[in-house]
């Protein structure tokens, strides 16, 4: 018996479900910044609440991600994708390793829109790197929701 | 130096090094702790013909290391800094989050290659 094998359908029908909410929060989030580099400033406040509801999103689906590994790791991974399909679990290592950067990318990128207000002149000369991280998380997330519903699709998780 | 620099200094470091960390461990094929999911063990040691996951040892390697260096990072900001209202010059603070950026794409891109060519991602789409 792998770890919390019985849960894997609820847990990853769950962990859809996050990602849902944080693919919401991070578009929305993603299109207030770029208000930023147009040097709009409006709607900061807006900004800073899709800021945090995409911190919290990625958190729980991370840590949903990471309950449903060991059964994903032995029931999907070694018995179908290892086996016949190799670059498919090239696919997926990718998913994991971005993900995990991503963890360390979109808890700064937390923290610091908590330090800094963007339209302040003083804080100016820190929206380059506050741009480039929401682009880096939203460019992340996107490959790992894909492709994470591609290898789904693939294997038939169901 | 400012609150919210000190943070953007050892955010952005933490950040990188993350990613640094990440990628050396991956090149140089640093030992980390596995789980095993079928014998439900976690150790360094390599199991014969058991399934092993080395994602989780992985990413803790690559979060602590950085955590020290961001810590120490702070560290010497807060204690070099203190009594100070320096501000962090834009032309540092632009060149801090370039470097950030780069060192981010660079693991990112190397992560990329390095899992696509080992599964054959590339030969399968003709790449």
């Amino acid at each position: 018996m792998v770890f919390l094998e019985n849960y894997f359908q609820l847990i990853l029908m769950l962990h859809l479900l996050t990602t849902f909410f944080l693919i919401g929060s991070m578009t929305h989030n993603l299109l207030r910044v770029v208000d930023y580099a147009r040097g709009r400033f409006n709607r900061r406040k807006q900004e800073q609440r899709f800021n945090s509801a995409m911190f919290w999103s990625y958190i729980i689906v991370y840590v949903q991600g990471c309950l449903i590994y060991p059964a994903f790791r032995v029931y999907m991974r070694r018995d179908y994708f290892d086996i016949s399909l190799g670059w498919a679990t090239g696919l997926f290592e990718v998913k994991e390793h971005w993900g995990a950067l991503a963890l360390a990318m979109i808890a700064f990128y937390y923290i610091l829109r908590k330090s800094f207000d963007p339209g302040e002149e003083k804080d100016r000369c820190k929206l380059f790197l506050y741009v480039s991280l929401c682009f880096l998380i939203n460019f992340i997330i996107w490959y790992k929701t894909i492709i994470g519903a591609y290898l789904s699709h693939l294997k038939g998780a169901f | 130096m400012r609150k919210s620099d000190i943070t953007y200094v050892t955010g952005s470091v933490f950040v990188s090094l993350t990613a640094f960390f990440y990628s050396l461990i991956v090149f140089f094929k640093i030992p980390v702790v596995r789980y095993y999911p079928t014998e439900h063990r976690w150790t360094t040691e390599k199991i014969a013909g058991a399934v092993s996951q080395g994602w989780y040892g992985l990413q803790t390697y690559a979060f602590i290391a950085a955590a020290i260096a961001s810590f120490i990072v702070f560290f010497l900001l807060k204690t070099t800094s203190s009594g100070q209202d320096k501000e962090l010059k834009t032309a540092m603070s632009k060149l801090i989050g370039i470097i950030t950026v780069l060192v981010i794409i660079a693991s990112m891109g190397y992560i990329l290659y390095h899992e696509y060519a080992k599964w054959g991602v590339f030969e399968k789409f003709g790449i």
